[in-house]
């Protein structure tokens, strides 16, 4: 997000890939684990309008720092050594700019490998680089996805190619979006002042448990004990957390009051939005005996209003 | 309880009423005859009373609009809206302001209705979600059709029918209002990394031209009777020489009616010094005589903004040029769309033409009810700027004043700097809501006869037109106060208006359904937006 905000990035639909993409490279990423679905959909064997045999129109390449379970799918497996993300396509950048460094090894990568990389990427009929935490939760974290989105656009001069991070967590895109249209920033808003601020570092809520701000928590759909650094974390078990949630998770461990709600897409229809951006309809398949999420939250927020109005009302009577 | 307006001036060019002393009565979300003894009655002397304004093109909603927000975090900075401040909804404003700030900016200036032009039709769930969000309006969106595959299957084999088929069962599948075209052919090219120059070029993948594209689907709503008919953004924008494809194009059009958006970045030539000039004189020539034809114009506002077009070869080719931020987003089967922040610059020659070209289009097509204020909003600059444009056109010295601040050399060049024209307010009234909603084919909109919907302006009369059009003293919408001295004083949402053409004359089930599972990655079932993503859809008639 932070990489999209400081210079763009080359983009499309996953249907592009599928129709039109002869090259495809996984760099960090590993999608037989995390993305079981995509290869056989999008990216790998889809048949597509001029990829009509699948796989045998496509070559595939894996970047990674060890041989992850998706690279027996891939035609060309390229081992990184770790933390060099951003030095590599540094390098790729001086290459497709006519650049050849004096070096042999970039990275623990041979510079021959990397030439004939960055060839293969301006020939292509369409490009494709799908990115993932290999990339964006390591050394360099958002300044490896900027020099990738630079990539993509320098190989844009040649040949159509885009640069797409594999985005996981159920619907973390329609949050981002949500975020963006009605504060016009996608993470890391602060309301704090009765107006979206947003300065991630700052507001973002690993740094928020950090410092220990927050004296309270509202958890909807997120696993924090889970994902967070135990630091951070740790935070949450010291001050009241309220839960939403149809599971039993780490973190409704914690919570001093636990919601259960209905599951969206399980048991309530809603719209969740793809990795690339399309919003999809989801219906409800399982009945459930729990409110929707938005019951809970708009009720706590009415009650917040009504005892807000009686303490000004309460101030008034003071002040006169 | 119904509202009275007593002694201000009506201007409401559908009834050719100019500035006429008379009162306005409203009840029940309606224009009416009489609103009865209760009705709160408001005192509009000194003021002249409108129908709220009706905006024909603006990108306001949707993801390419969403990416513009999330590409100019910086922008959000200097302007917010709070609950403290008597907003219901807090948000962030800058050019690509947020879904609240929208709303409420558009009803402080007097607008009652938008248009969000280009959706793309994966887009639509997307764009009808953000539209919820956008309070005080009502909203209707254009699908974007000019580089369906789809279509340009059913072209090569010549079948009619079924475009006209697949139109009305898009229109329905994303609640649109009506259908846009965004250089056709050329944002398909723009998957393989081309474009195309001309209107008899043909595609890569398929064998169809441009020409063929736009009559096709211009004949398509012709038949479907549409309410508002092909919204055309022409091939080759931003380039020099651009204005003879929008010559091509009229003339391709072979006198079907048309409504050729965003016309300035069309309207280029390529002599001068610089290689580059206006054509506007040769273009509102031929505008003035085909009275098929109408135009927004896109009017250049300097200072910082973001584009955002379905053009993605045009985005590229901006961001090559200044090096900005870029965003591509290609969409499957169906369209593209991309993102590049861009300045305007007084000391720009090139800036200062294309804002001279603007100003130009209003002052040299003769008929107001064929030229309509747009700022392309934000392509060229955002729909805030209105008041100002507007004080542009009314106000020649003003004008003048504003040539005398800009790039030497464009002075010396420009058409611009001899024409006298002044705008009335009576004029005013038809390129901002008496001509757009009559274009758009909303009858209920834009007038103020006995019907209409209880949607008003009122502004008091100043010299200084730029602050009239940016204070209303009232507005109200359906027969309710929501501004009060350019404020939002009630919050209150607006329809969303769609069209349902129906054809039954071709069977494209079974074409969709292969289509969909040979090209796209969506599943045809899960594809159509349901009518549970409007909040309080309005089903428009189709003419005829």
């Amino acid at each position: 997000m932070v990489a999209l905000q400081l210079g763009g990035a080359p983009a499309a639909t996953l249907g592009e890939v599928k129709n039109r993409a002869d090259l495809i490279i996984f760099w960090g990423s590993n999608p037989a684990e995390s993305h079981p679905r995509h290869f056989t959909r999008y990216s790998g064997t889809a048949k597509g309008r001029m990829n009509p045999n699948g796989r045998k129109d496509r070559h595939v390449v894996v970047v990674d720092i060890r041989k992850t379970p998706s690279v027996k799918y891939s035609d060309e497996f390229i081992q990184i050594k770790p933390g060099n993300d951003y030095e590599v396509f540094t390098v790729m950048r001086m290459i497709a700019n006519g650049h050849i460094p004096d070096t042999d090894m970039v990275g623990g990568i041979p510079l021959q490998t990397l030439i004939d990389l960055v060839e293969r990427c301006k020939k292509a009929r369409m490009g494709v680089l799908f990115f993932g935490q290999g990339i964006t939760e390591t050394k360099g974290k958002h300044q490896n996805s900027t020099a990738i989105y630079q990539f993509g656009k320098d190989m844009t001069k040649h040949s159509k190619f885009l640069t797409l991070p594999m985005r996981g967590h159920y619907n973390v895109v329609g949050s981002g979006n949500v975020m963006c249209w009605q504060t016009g920033y996608p993470f890391a808003v602060n309301f704090g002042k009765g107006y979206p601020r947003f300065n991630p570092g700052e507001f973002s809520v690993v740094d928020l448990l950090l410092r220990r701000e927050p004296d309270v928590a509202v958890i909807v759909a997120a696993e924090p004990i889970d994902h967070l650094p135990y630091a951070a974390a740790k935070h949450l078990e010291n001050i009241p957390t309220i839960v939403l949630d149809p599971r039993k998770t780490l973190t409704t461990k914690i919570a001093k009051v636990i919601i259960p709600v209905k599951h969206a897409g399980v048991s309530v229809e809603g719209t969740a939005y793809r990795m690339d951006h399309i919003p999809i309809k989801m219906q409800a398949v399982l009945e459930s005996p729990w409110p929707k999420d938005d019951i809970p939250l708009s009720t706590i927020i009415n009650r917040i209003k009504k005892i807000r109005s009686e303490e000004k009302k309460t101030d008034g009577g003071k002040a006169a | 309880m119904g509202i009275r307006i007593d002694n201000g001036e009506v201007i409401d060019p559908i009834h050719e009423e100019d500035c006429v002393s008379r009162s306005v009565h409203i009840k029940d979300g309606k224009i009416v005859k009489d609103a009865g003894k209760d009705a709160f009655v408001i005192d509009a002397k000194d003021c002249v009373v409108m129908a709220g304004g009706v905006d024909i093109h603006t990108h306001v909603a949707g993801p390419k609009v969403n990416f513009a927000r999330l590409m100019t975090p910086e922008d959000h900075r200097y302007e917010h809206i709070t609950r403290e401040g008597g907003y219901e909804r807090s948000g962030t404003g800058g050019v690509a302001a947020t879904t609240y700030t929208t709303g409420y900016r558009y009803a402080e200036m007097g607008y009652t209705t938008i248009v969000e032009p280009a959706v793309p039709p994966l887009g639509a769930r997307h764009a009808h979600e953000e539209m919820v969000d956008i309070p005080m309006l009502d909203k209707a969106l254009f699908v974007l059709l000019g580089n369906s595959e789809i279509i340009f299957q059913y072209l090569e084999k010549g079948e009619q029918e079924k475009v006209k088929e697949y139109i009305s069962w898009i229109m329905d599948a994303t609640k649109a209002y009506s259908v846009k075209i965004v250089n056709p052919g050329g944002t398909n090219l723009w998957k393989y990394r081309g474009n195309l120059s001309d209107i008899d070029e043909k595609l890569r993948d398929f064998n169809v031209t441009p020409r063929q594209i736009i009559n096709s689907i211009a004949d398509a709503m012709t038949e479907l009777g549409l309410p508002h008919p092909l919204h055309l953004h022409c091939n080759n924008i931003g380039l020099p020489d651009s204005y003879k494809t929008v010559i091509a194009t009229i003339n391709a059009m072979e006198g079907r009616p048309v409504h050729l958006t965003h016309l300035q970045f069309n309207s280029y030539g390529s002599s001068g010094k610089r290689k580059f000039n206006s054509q506007v004189p040769a273009l509102a020539d031929i505008i003035n005589s085909n009275p098929n034809i109408t135009i927004d114009v896109g009017q250049v506002v300097f200072g910082h903004t973001v584009t955002i077009t379905a053009d993605g070869p045009f985005e590229y080719h901006l961001h090559k040029l200044g090096g900005q931020k870029w965003y591509n987003g290609d969409v499957e089967c169906e369209d593209g769309c991309g993102v590049v922040p861009y300045d305007y610059k007084r000391k720009s020659f090139v800036n200062c033409v294309q804002w001279a070209i603007g100003l130009e289009l209003f002052l040299l097509i003769d008929d107001p009810w064929q030229v309509f204020l747009t700022t392309d909003h934000p392509n060229a600059g955002p729909f805030m700027a209105y008041p100002t444009i507007i004080k542009m056109l009314m106000d020649k010295d003003f004008r003048k004043e504003q040539i005398s601040k800009i790039s030497a050399e464009a002075q010396l060049e420009i058409p611009l700097k001899v024409l006298e024209r002044e705008y009335s307010f009576y004029e005013i009234a038809v390129i901002t809501r008496a001509g757009t909603a009559k274009r758009l084919g909303m009858t209920d909109k834009g007038h103020i006869g006995i019907g209409a919907d209880g949607d008003i302006a009122i502004y008091r009369k100043s010299n200084d037109y730029e602050e009239m059009f940016s204070i209303p003293a009232y507005v109200i919408k359906d027969g309710e106060i929501v501004v009060k001295d350019g404020k939002v004083v009630k919050q209150v949402d607006g329809r969303t208006y769609y069209v349902k053409p129906t054809t039954g004359h071709a069977d494209i089930k079974s074409d969709l359904e292969d289509f969909f599972e040979n090209y796209y990655t969506i599943n045809i079932n899960n594809y159509p937006v349901g009518l549970e993503y409007l909040h309080r859809p309005q089903l428009t008639p189709c003419l005829d």
